[in-house]
């Protein structure tokens, strides 16, 4: 791995209801991104994403553990100059309009005169923000706010960008933007820590991935790691077959769908088909999918 | 850096809304009244005198009780506005420590102690304004009575005003911190002054609050005398510097002493808070 630039070792998280209850939002969880990396931290509503993406930002503390972000404690104020964050929620002043949110917090963030204007402008023409900047943030739907988040987040050109469910409330178009953001920011070395449970998403911008089960890290590892190419075929056929082996045979709308398991049981398949005159329709490998490896180490039911 | 972004937030946020620009509006004009000694003379019903600083129409008839009368309603008019100020500067502290846009400035390079200071300035905003326009008010007063403008209260009464004015802005910061961190040191700092500051001042009042609240009713019993009371009002007594606008020694140092304590403390547990 490259420079790590978030480490989290042994981290666990309590929150004291009472004296009688607590909940475990983190059990000992620890890994570690590298610089440039786009890492997606997959996980039910309720695993304990956000708390550690909060422990990461200095803004709720581990009760057990320790976390480094660029080898110094998140409080630190040069970690802080270089990181951005999209919240899972957005929320800025109503009363303000787009552009001076964005100077507002570009100042915060240590920038200031032509600089800022410069960024300000930047931003706005990359997130798309150019009919509205001059409309009260009140009166945003809630892809425009995402979009301003966005913004808001990039705009001191932060080294570790914060992502917490980037995609929520966009349109298809947005999406594809936001996705392409990520790509462009990786590309220029900001490595991106990205929460969601959007997988087809993740699946098209991670480097890698972790997944949290019940505050428990339960897998982390690359995409091509995690969802080797399968050896798997798919043949769908017009009719049902009635051949000397048993293969796994599925009713679709369209057909009948049979699984040949290599590329050998599909030569064989092939054969037999041809013999018994059964036409074939197509013949596509089988792949994994994100969700597929998801659901392996959640369960279907989130029990695992 | 924070400080500045925050003043401009603060700014555009109260001085861009036509509520809050009626309001200095009508500030300005209760200042005007008092400042300038407009008073008016009825005389069945028929406006007969419109004079600035005729200190003696207001001795007689109608003109005194309509000077009164204004200058009541001005006092009035200037505390509602005060704790307007007070109010709006505290919700929007408190809009700043909401969840949300916490979370947006807590992670930019600033100090939790920092954003505590810089937000509490947006209450300091408010008393600069307050305190300028009392001691324009009171300067008013002090020249109507005298004829020329006198220094010496002008100075004493705005600036125990202005402590007075901290003193509520610290316990509404305080309150806002204990809502939103429930940290046992703020609560603690309360109960104190509550408790102990209210025993000690009980010799002043046998008010359980002491010091603060019985100084703020104090100061409502002032401005609303009773109607019975407003014809014997006399000039003179009206224009008495006397409670509520003086302290003790001790008095005013031991709200100081408070005030930072409060602080401190409040600065203590909201290092601490998880967001």
């Amino acid at each position: 791995m490259s420079d790590v630039v978030i480490k989290v070792e042994n981290v666990t998280k309590i929150y004291q209801q009472n004296r009688a209850s607590q909940i475990v939002a983190l059990d000992n969880v620890s890994l570690s991104v590298g610089s440039g990396e786009v890492f997606a931290l997959l996980g039910l509503n309720g695993a304990g994403k956000t708390t550690l993406v909060k422990i990461l930002l200095g803004l709720r503390f581990p009760t057990k553990g320790s976390v480094s972000v660029m080898r110094e404690a998140p409080l630190n104020s040069a970690v802080k100059r270089n990181i951005g964050y999209l919240p899972e929620t957005v929320e800025f002043p109503g009363d303000m309009n787009g552009k001076d949110v964005l100077r507002l917090y570009g100042l915060i963030s240590g920038l200031s005169g032509k600089e800022l204007e410069k960024r300000i402008g930047e931003v706005i023409d990359l997130l798309d923000l150019e009919g509205v900047w001059q409309r009260k943030v009140k009166t945003y739907s809630k892809g425009m706010l995402v979009r301003l988040g966005l913004a808001q987040a990039v705009i001191h050109n932060p080294k570790l960008l914060f992502l917490d469910e980037p995609t929520e409330g966009l349109d298809p178009s947005g999406r594809r933007k936001v996705r392409n953001l990520i790509r462009e920011l990786a590309a220029d070395s900001c490595t991106v820590f990205l929460n969601s449970h959007t997988l087809s998403e993740v699946e098209m911008v991670a480097d890698r991935i972790g997944i949290l089960h019940k505050g428990k890290l339960v897998v982390t590892g690359g995409l091509t790691e995690l969802m080797p190419d399968n050896q798997q075929y798919f043949v769908l056929v017009g009719q049902q077959p009635e051949l000397a082996k048993n293969y796994t045979v599925e009713k679709r709308p369209d057909g009948w769908q049979l699984v040949a398991r290599d590329g050998q049981e599909l030569a064989r398949l092939l054969e037999e088909l041809r013999s018994a005159q059964i036409v074939v329709q197509s013949i596509y490998p089988a792949k994994t999918t994100l969700e597929d490896v998801f659901f392996k180490y959640v369960g279907e039911g989130g029990d695992a | 850096m924070l400080n500045m972004a925050l003043l401009m937030y603060v700014v555009r946020r109260n001085f861009t809304s036509a509520a809050m620009l009626f309001l200095i509006i009508l500030e300005l004009s209760v200042v005007g009244i008092i400042v300038f000694g407009v008073h008016v003379n009825y005389v069945d019903g028929v406006l007969t005198e419109f004079r600035f600083f005729n200190h003696d129409v207001m001795e007689s008839g109608y003109a005194y009780f309509t000077g009164i009368f204004l200058k009541s309603l001005a006092v009035i008019i200037h505390y509602f506005v005060v704790f307007f100020f007070l109010a709006g500067f505290s919700s929007l502290a408190y809009e700043f420590l909401e969840s949300g846009k916490t979370e947006l400035l807590l992670v930019r390079p600033v100090t939790r102690a920092g954003l505590f200071v810089s937000t509490l300035s947006g209450t300091a905003v408010s008393l600069a304004w307050n305190l300028l326009v009392f001691a324009a008010l009171l300067a008013g007063i002090v020249s109507a009575k005298t004829g020329s403008i006198v220094l010496g209260p002008f100075v004493y009464g705005s600036t125990l005003f202005a402590l007075e004015l901290m003193l509520y802005a610290g316990i509404t910061w305080s309150l806002v911190l204990l809502l939103k961190s429930s940290t046992w040191s703020t609560g603690i700092m309360i109960v104190y002054y509550l408790l102990v500051d209210g025993m000690l001042s009980r010799r002043a009042s046998p008010d359980l609050f002491g010091g603060v609240v019985a100084r703020f009713v104090s100061v409502l019993r002032t401005v609303l005398p009773h109607p019975t009371q407003l014809t014997a009002l006399s000039t003179e007594a009206f224009f008495d510097l006397s409670p509520p606008f003086s302290y003790t020694g001790s008095e005013f140092v031991r709200a100081l002493i408070f005030c930072l304590l409060l602080t401190a403390f409040s600065i203590r547990g909201f290092r601490k808070k998880e967001f």
